[in-house]
């Protein structure tokens, strides 16, 4: 029995030992300390820059920012000392839940998402603004009342401001044909989708294959998010509405309904119908996936599609390392029959993240200082410009980007950062080809840049429509919804509303691609009828609309437009 | 050849058979990184057209001077070797002396205890509650956090365990005859007996270390922290980033020139970056595995 308990003393004694270790080691270099890293304002001397913390929710921010001349010019004009922490994309979710629950905030807190006002991390801005902000005030005018909050009335953050017309750089979604194809077919107005129709009829008859693989004469890619932007949104924009994602507003009651069961919609499926039928439409477009999709397009194979360009400017720059410029895209409006006016590119003002000051904020006033620096006339040159002489020359009364800048960003994708030049764009400014108050563009990412950038073929195609960019063939002008864009509205989660929009998609990713490739019309009807019927009685999608209606009402009070 | 065992028709065709299905695995399990390995010399313009399958067709640097160029890089891989080798062995260290109490029978709380950090792999109190631990223990910001929450793995600790379940116990027994205590036991019997199951835990361990990023992630602010993973997922969701900023679109229209990567190039290149080192010292550690078992043992 003595041997046995000494034995078990024993064991113990190892357990204990390891105890041991673990408080050695965390005595051993404890040097870290826990908490938030602001060392608060230094009110006595004014000439010290105040200290702030800021965390921005975002990928883009390379790190090299802080050491660039724009960053450090900042810094010294405004009179701080921002400690900048970027988050990157992935685990972002997680960090915010700690942040929430450990209650430890910066400062400042950039691209903030709605939970950081539930948690009540954020102070209201409006005493702040009204106060120290008049750069704030000024620039923004009565769009203020766009950014406050649902629920209690109180604005929290500042974003980029988009109350002033705005010409197109690059268009988004819209029509985008192959310059091949407009040569071969002797460059044809585009106004509608049956010109669309005859134009692929007449390139195809003659032209079949590139490289040894059939071409796709009409590009879809309907898995997974791709349904959206191949199948919705160019539905949307054929039949004159603007960004509603899902929904489709009535302009005069704005009651909504899905817009997968309207009629504009069920005529858009038919002319992918007519594609179908006419041999045009690739038959695994509702499976193709986004890889799958972009190699399609990058070896010349679509030649035509409703699509986001931005999204395929990658593929463009392979097409045309590959020596085939031909096979780039050319961007038009589409309608779907004449009489609808394209509102493709008509933005409107949703601002859903921005920049806010937290309760763990030392020295609020400092931070408003700040913002309000941002977008003053001075601080919008600065941070999308740079520094007059460095960066840029003023010629004729205008800013001119120097051509070895140019020459340098044009080549290397790290010189934004490293320069601190027009990198942090979401930020409260002005930027992109809106004009400033001394007239001149607030940013050198403008329509002058673009044209500059185009190769000649572009350049070619675009005499023959007569304009310098294609942003010209565009109207900007048309209605702007007074609710903003409808997917802005965010729906509550784990809702009925959610989950009925949730069973819809699901619905929709299974029948549409059916619907489309009915051979008669008969089928095509009683598909369609299905379809409308099952997202009605099985998803319950009039749970979604319900919801919607009432958050657009919500929100149109809220913005001043109904009382 | 003299001993060989005259072999028939059946055991030709079950060996031809047995070679083919294996080959056929190996080629499956080998091509996809192969082709990885293509991707990430292969110029990422050209990549984006498909088709490039067994050798670049396009061959380039440029992806992996995207990684190497990052100023962080020097210190992100010094922590992340650093981690790696003092983490696995302070972890090995750990499990295997714990694996030795809890696999002794006369130990009066084995049972309970076992339990205890059995419990321990199907519960856990989630990020949250981790966090305000690790806060508590003011290891926030501390290179410790890499090391200390990762000393110990139930799962790690369970197999150490029931192999040194399995060594003779009369071996101990022996020992303590010629008057050896627990700790010489531990140190001279059970854990050179036990290498084979401490080289697959060290290995285990030291991948799992070499992987993790998202404790730098959620427990580090400081950048002389950073970890070589942290880093590679920057740069990937960088990346990904910059194909929806409206400013990056300028360097793409003007002909390509600017374009160095996509995403899908750097998460090759990065894959390749990210496995190369922890995959080199694989052959170190592989004899263990062979040999272990025959070591030792005790005689009829």
């Amino acid at each position: 029995m003595h041997r046995g308990k000494k034995r078990k003393i024993a064991g113990v004694l190892a357990l204990s030992l390891m105890t041991a270790v673990f408080t050695a080691c965390s005595n051993g270099g404890g040097n870290g300390e826990a908490g938030s890293t602001s060392k608060g304002a230094n009110e006595s001397a004014a000439s010290k820059p105040t200290h702030l913390s800021m965390f921005t929710f975002t990928e883009e921010v390379q790190s090299s920012l802080t050491d660039s001349p724009v960053w450090k010019k900042l810094m010294e004009k405004t009179n701080v000392d921002i400690d900048l922490q970027t988050i990157s994309g992935a685990g972002a979710d997680e960090k915010r839940s700690v942040m929430i629950a450990s209650g430890e905030y910066p400062d400042i807190l950039d691209r903030i998402d709605e939970r950081f006002i539930d948690a009540g991390a954020l102070i209201p801005l409006d005493d702040l603004i009204e106060e120290y902000g008049p750069n704030i005030k000024k620039a923004w005018g009565d769009s203020l009342n766009k950014l406050r909050n649902p629920k209690d009335n109180k604005i929290y953050f500042l974003p980029s401001p988009k109350n002033r017309p705005e010409e197109i750089v690059e268009p988004g979604g819209t029509l985008l044909v192959q310059y091949d194809v407009l040569e071969k077919t002797g460059y044809p107005k585009l106004k509608t989708l049956d010109d669309v129709y005859n134009m692929l009829k007449q390139y195809t008859a003659e032209n079949k294959q590139i490289d040894g693989k059939p071409f796709i004469p009409w590009g879809l890619w309907a898995d997974s998010w791709g349904y959206n932007q191949t199948v919705n949104n160019p539905a949307l924009w054929a039949y004159g509405f603007t960004d509603d994602s899902d929904a489709y507003v009535d302009q005069k009651t704005f009651d909504v309904t899905y817009f997968n069961t309207t009629d504009s919609f069920k005529n858009y499926l038919k002319f992918l119908n007519k594609l179908y039928k006419g041999g045009l439409l690739d038959k695994n477009g509702f499976i193709t996936k986004y890889d799958e999709f972009n190699s399609q397009v990058a070896s010349g194979r679509v030649l035509a599609m409703i699509y986001n360009a931005g999204l395929i400017s990658e593929d463009e720059a392979a097409l045309r390392q590959a020596g085939m410029p031909e096979r780039a895209y050319a961007r038009f409006p589409i309608v779907a029959e004449e009489g609808i006016q394209d509102r493709s590119q008509v933005y409107s003002e949703s601002y859903d993240t921005g920049m806010g000051i937290t309760i763990k904020a030392k020295d609020p006033v400092a931070a408003i200082k700040f913002m309000d620096y941002l977008l003053s006339e001075e601080g919008n040159v600065l941070l999308n410009w740079g520094i007059e002489g460095v960066h840029y020359d003023i010629v004729d009364g205008k800013r001119v980007q120097k051509p070895e800048v140019t020459k340098e960003w044009n080549s290397d994708p790290a010189y934004r950062w490293q320069q601190g030049v027009n990198s942090l764009t979401w930020w409260p400014q002005y930027n992109g080809a809106i004009k400033l108050d001394d007239g001149d563009y607030a940013s050198p990412f403008n329509t002058d840049a673009i044209y500059a950038s185009y190769d000649d073929q572009t350049k070619k195609v675009l005499q023959q429509y007569g304009v310098k960019y294609w942003g010209q063939l565009f109207d900007t002008t048309g209605t702007r919804t007074p609710y903003g864009f409808a997917w802005t509205i965010p729906i509550e989660s784990g809702s009925k509303a959610e989950l009925a929009s949730a069973k819809a998609n699901e619905l929709r990713h299974i029948m549409v691609g059916d619907i489309v490739m009915s051979g008669d019309d008969a089928t095509f009807d009683a598909k369609w009828n299905d379809f409308v019927d099952k997202l009605r009685n099985e998803s319950k999608i009039g749970d979604w609309e319900k919801a919607m209606s009432e958050a657009i009402q919500t929100r149109l009070k809220l913005w001043g437009v109904t009382q | 050849m003299i001993n060989r065992i005259r072999r028939n028709k059946g055991d030709r065709v079950f060996d031809g058979i047995n070679a083919l299905l294996l080959l056929i695995v190996g080629v499956v399990t080998l091509y996809p990184f192969w082709n990885i390995l293509v991707l990430s010399f292969n110029n990422a313009l050209d990549t984006l057209r498909g088709g490039v399958y067994l050798w670049p067709r396009s061959f380039t640097l440029d992806n992996f001077k995207m990684i190497f160029d990052l100023p962080q890089l020097a210190t992100a891989f010094g922590n992340s070797f650093l981690r790696t080798i003092i983490g696995s062995l302070l972890s090995v260290g750990s499990t295997a002396m714990l694996a030795y109490v809890i696999s002794r029978r006369d130990f009066l709380f084995q049972k309970l205890l076992q339990r205890l950090f059995v419990i321990t792999m199907y519960v856990s109190g989630g990020l949250i509650p981790i966090y305000f631990v690790i806060k508590g223990l003011g290891l926030l910001d501390n290179f410790l956090v890499y090391l200390i929450p990762m000393l110990l793995q139930p799962f790690y600790l369970l197999i150490a365990r029931s192999y040194m379940d399995g060594l003779p116990a009369s071996l101990q027994e022996s020992a303590q005859i010629d008057g050896a205590n627990d700790f010489i036991i531990f140190a001279k019997i059970i854990f050179p007996l036990s290498m084979p199951i401490i080289a697959t835990i060290l290995l285990f361990v030291a991948v799992d270390q070499w992987n993790a990023w998202f404790d730098t992630f959620i427990y580090t602010a400081n950048e002389k922290l950073t970890t070589l993973q942290y880093e590679l997922v920057k740069i990937l969701s960088q990346s990904t980033a910059s194909v929806k900023n409206d400013a990056d679109l300028r360097n793409k229209l003007a002909g390509g020139a600017g374009v160095v990567s996509t995403p899908q190039s750097i998460r090759m290149a990065i894959t390749i970056v990210a496995t190369i080192p922890i995959v080199v010292v694989y052959p170190f550690v592989q004899k263990y595995f062979v040999h272990g078992m025959t070591l030792g043992a005790v005689k009829g």
